[in-house]
């Protein structure tokens, strides 16, 4: 580098280059949304430090963990559990451990974004204030051609339960009458089967699970999806229970039972009532309970005399006789027994049914009110917190959906006032319902803790119902699929960068959820996208949002407390939970008083209410979907252990952990198809197809082929291009629509 | 060193750190094609052309490679590149941190974003440049922070884009950093 500054002195380069380069620069530090500021840097004032927040997991998920985030100087540096966590006693899951690296991505979404066009992949950074100026202005447009807001759409689910996020229904609901999916994909069957049986959506104590003699896990694979319990089972071991699964598939939870029993899919109920025979013939049912508090006892006991035979059953679930007698014989002499009816069993056109066989098992021994006994299944007794996100109204003269009142004026003269209504659409039918809506159509798509082009069924209708938006936001961490086939993407933070309260629908725990860090990049929580929003809609058109324009979220936090709450969970003040997680205070054996909610105030074998619905009254057999004969082989999409739904498996330490999915066939079906271990596999049906690797094994079984649903990092792979909206039997009473019946897919496979 | 000379060497830094903070203008393309040439050509080492960008393409290219939504192709970020768990807001984030402290400055408090991204790395150094003392930091700032990552996120561009802006601007830009050593030690003499 000889004679640098010589050469320098006459370099040829102008003056007004050399100007204008900091002209621009600065120019450039103005357009990246900086402060007004001419310089991103300023004179240091704080002083490095470590501290702890404690969190709440706010994932669709039986554990809820209470979480300590340990930050430093501002930093996300770990997250541990909470050690006075009742349930979760200071321990994580494999996805909870990968939280840091999850809010630290560089993949996270930073700032909203806009596709232009829509699908094509040429994002570009807009403002907050563009990006809701576009929106707010879509809504008033949308609210003037049609006189409502009913073509606003909302879908909104699961993926993040805490109580502050019900702001998005909120924001809607004050801006007008909007459309919105109603039901739940997960549970709902389940649900209206346990309401139809106890008349009250609860369940006991699951850390009463240590008190049980006799565990039936029952399609549920508690190692992954619910580890925390693990602990309550192992407790009950060292005590000498005895643990049994039965399962389609040979799970990692059966790899830690006493006996496993693999049962042809979606025939629980021929088990159940195969078993409550048995009981009944020898005689080790609870004649006292039954007279005293079961309606419906003699005809059930004259189904099963009638119809129900040990061979019957066991033609039906493949489970050999001596089996049956086994787990018949184990569950009514071993007291207390328990059954823990998992998710994934009800996921069928029969699943309903088949929880209603399984909770009469609890009532024919008379283990309901027994801590350690009882059939569980979940509750949302813990959940009465007073939804203030969500309490403003529509602005005064808002038009909806009409209800009652004189409607079509046919009584002449005064009319009755006619009021208005939400529009709805099921959530597990939503890509048909929401292309099929008139008077008026949708035009609008809002996304929130909710991704329906990974989950939905029928993905490829889903992505039509896209399509044929005006507008599509999609609020979320990452760009999945749905966020892929939006217009605008919102950044929103994770419950580290945002206050909350969290409760569960399996332990009784409640957690605050204190901010950790401040926002990353431009993200905001629902709460302050809704504050946001709602001060545009009223910049451009003043009263057409009544949702604060602002607020203070710790102080939102205590808004949802209210009297019923503190006397639960036995605490004064909300801010106690700073402290440490705070529990329910109810009995473990939550039937102990044997007071059901059912019509005859009784259990209810017998429900009128289910035949009323058209449903079989009592809980008799009613068969299984059968394959149909061009697809015979049945395609079970399970949860995953890496991932809860679309979430987790992209962050690249979970990538590292888990590349890819993998379609696990027993040998027997493998060699049919000529298949070897790792050869790519297609996967089809009328609705779609996929491609994966094979993974010969023999814990699934001979006449099914699984894979665990998740989104892996840039990948297009979704099991729901295979699968159709199928009903399940049950849901609408408690949920407003029926749920899928996700595990009755059937498929064909070949070598591809 | 001579007044022409830091100049020319702030104007580069400042250029840079534009080029990295937002899709890069024409008027910002030519003043950069301009300087690095020149001081390229002072150093010594081999100036890649640079030419315009390319409109609405080259904006897309810009938030691909390094906003997102989607995943970033290469994250501009130092503890991407330097920290085990390869994500953002590691120990290494709060070392340069630390580091614009111990020189007297800190990032505004509305910046939520890392302290070790590329453009607030490339602004501090512009920064030292015009400090009495700055050599000395810059010597520091560049063989404990810039020189052990902005090489490698360079070529991770060079690999990855589809634009020949880019492209040139990574070349550029890892030719400047990969001498810097060389040339400190040049003006420290």
């Amino acid at each position: 580098m000889k004679d640098l500054f010589e050469r320098a002195i006459g370099a040829k380069i102008s003056r007004r280059t050399l100007l204008k380069a900091g002209a621009v620069a600065g120019a450039a530090t103005a357009l990246s949304g900086c402060t007004s500021e001419p310089s991103r840097f300023t004179s240091p004032v704080v002083e490095s430090n470590v501290k702890s927040f404690r969190t709440a997991c706010p994932r669709n998920c039986y554990d809820t963990c209470g979480q300590i985030a340990t930050v430093e100087d501002g930093a996300l540096r770990s997250v541990n559990g909470d050690p006075l966590h009742g349930y979760t006693q200071g321990r994580l899951c494999v996805k909870g451990y990968t939280y840091v690296n999850r809010t630290n991505s560089p993949d996270r979404l930073k700032y909203p974004m806009i596709q232009e066009p829509r699908g094509s992949g040429n994002w570009r950074r807009i403002s907050w204030d563009e990006a809701l100026t576009i929106i707010a202005k879509k809504i008033l447009d949308l609210k003037q051609r049609y006189g409502s807001t009913l073509p606003v759409a909302l879908d909104k689910y699961s993926g993040n339960f805490g109580i502050l996020h019900y702001a998005v229904e909120g924001m809607f609901q004050s801006m007008g009458y909007y459309t919105y999916a109603l039901g739940t994909p997960c549970w709902p069957a389940g649900i209206d089967a346990t309401n139809y049986d106890f008349g009250v959506f609860q369940c006991d104590d699951p850390e009463s699970i240590a008190q049980t003699k006799y565990l039936i896990l029952w399609g549920q694979n508690a190692a992954w999806s619910a580890v925390h319990s693990m602990d309550f089972i192992r407790q009950a071991k060292e005590k000498g229970a005895k643990v049994v699964v039965i399962d389609p598939i040979n799970t990692a939870t059966a790899s830690q039972a006493d006996v496993y029993y693999q049962i042809k899919t979606s025939t629980d109920g021929a088990l159940a009532l195969g078993m409550a025979r048995w009981i009944v013939d020898n005689n080790l049912h609870d004649k006292a309970f039954l007279d005293k508090h079961v309606k419906g006892w003699p005809e059930f006991e004259a189904y099963l005399k009638r119809e129900v035979t040990l061979e019957w059953a066991s033609k039906t679930t493949g489970i050999p006789v001596d089996g049956i007698i086994e787990l018949a014989s184990g569950y009514a002499t071993t007291r207390p027994s328990m059954i823990w009816i998992g998710y994934g069993m009800q996921r069928h056109t029969n699943g309903g049914q088949n929880v209603r066989a399984i909770d009469a098992l609890a009532a024919l021994t008379g283990q309901i009110g027994v801590v350690g006994g009882s059939a569980q299944y979940g509750h949302l007794v813990t959940w009465g917190f007073n939804y203030h996100a969500m309490s403003m109204q529509p602005p005064a003269g808002s038009k909806g959906l009409p209800q009652g009142g004189d409607a079509q004026g046919l009584h002449g003269g005064a009319s009755a006032p006619l009021t208005y209504t939400n529009r709805t659409v099921n959530m597990n039918n939503f890509a048909a319902e929401i292309q099929a809506l008139k008077d008026p159509p949708v035009k609008m798509l809002w996304i929130a803790c909710r991704n329906p082009a990974s989950q939905d069924p029928d993905a490829a209708d889903i992505k039509r119902a896209f399509a044929s938006m005006e507008l599509v936001v999609v609020a979320d961490h990452f760009l999945n699929h749905s966020a892929q086939l939006a217009d605008i993407v919102l950044p929103v933070t994770t419950h580290f960068e945002n206050w909350d309260v969290n409760v569960s629908y399996w332990h009784r725990w409640m957690s605050i959820n204190e901010q950790a860090i401040k926002p990353m990049f431009e993200t905001k929580s629902d709460l302050q996208i809704a504050w946001a929003l709602s001060k545009k809609m009223n910049e451009l058109s003043p009263g057409s949002c009544t949702y604060p324009t602002e607020g203070n979220e710790e102080e939102w936090v205590g808004k949802e407390f209210n009297e019923g709450i503190y006397k639960l969970f036995g605490i004064s003040e909300w801010r106690e939970l700073k402290q440490k997680p705070a529990k329910a205070q109810l009995p473990a054996a939550i039937w102990e008083d044997r007071k059901f909610g059912t019509p005859s105030g009784k259990y209810e074998l017998y429900s009128e209410a289910a035949a009323k619905n058209g449903l079989p009254p009592m809980p008799t057999y009613v068969g299984e979907m059968v394959a149909p004969a061009e697809f015979p082989i049945r395609f079970l999409t399970p949860h995953p252990q890496h991932g809860l739904h679309s979430q987790f498996q992209n962050v690249d330490y979970m990538m590292q952990t888990n590349s890819e999915p993998l379609l696990e066939i027993h040998p027997r079906l493998a060699e049919r198809k000529g298949i070897k271990d790792g050869d790519i596999v297609r996967v089809f049906n009328k609705l779609g197809e996929l491609r994966l690797k094979a993974r010969i094994t023999r814990v699934v079984p001979p006449d099914t082929v699984v894979t665990y649903e998740a989104w892996y990092k840039d990948s297009k792979f979704n099991v729901n291009l295979t699968v159709a909206a199928i009903p399940a039997d049950m849901g609408k009473v408690m949920t407003g629509n029926n749920g899928i019946a996700f595990h009755d897919n059937f498929v064909d496979i070949e070598r591809a | 060193m001579n007044r022409q000379f830091a100049e020319i060497r702030l104007a580069l830094f400042q250029l840079l750190q534009a080029a990295y903070t937002a899709p890069a203008t024409p008027e910002l393309a030519e003043a950069l094609r301009e300087v690095a040439a020149v001081y390229l050509d002072l150093v010594e080492r081999p100036a890649p052309p640079l030419g315009l960008p390319d409109g609405a393409a080259d904006v897309a290219e810009f938030h691909r490679l390094f906003v997102g939504p989607g995943a970033l192709v290469a994250p501009p970020y130092e503890s991407v590149y330097l920290s085990t768990e390869k994500v953002l807001m590691q120990a290494e984030t709060l070392a340069v941190r630390e580091f614009y402290r111990s020189y007297g400055k800190e990032l505004a408090p509305d910046h939520r974003e890392p302290d070790d991204f590329l453009a607030f790395e490339l602004e501090f150094y512009a920064y030292l440049q015009t400090q009495v003392h700055g050599l000395e930091a810059m010597q520091r700032f560049c063989t404990e922070h810039l020189e052990r990552w902005v090489p490698t996120f360079c070529e991770r561009v060079i690999t990855a884009t589809r634009s020949p802006f880019y492209r040139s601007l990574a070349e550029i830009t890892r030719e400047v950093i990969l001498t810097e050593g060389q040339v400190l030690t040049a003006i420290a003499q």
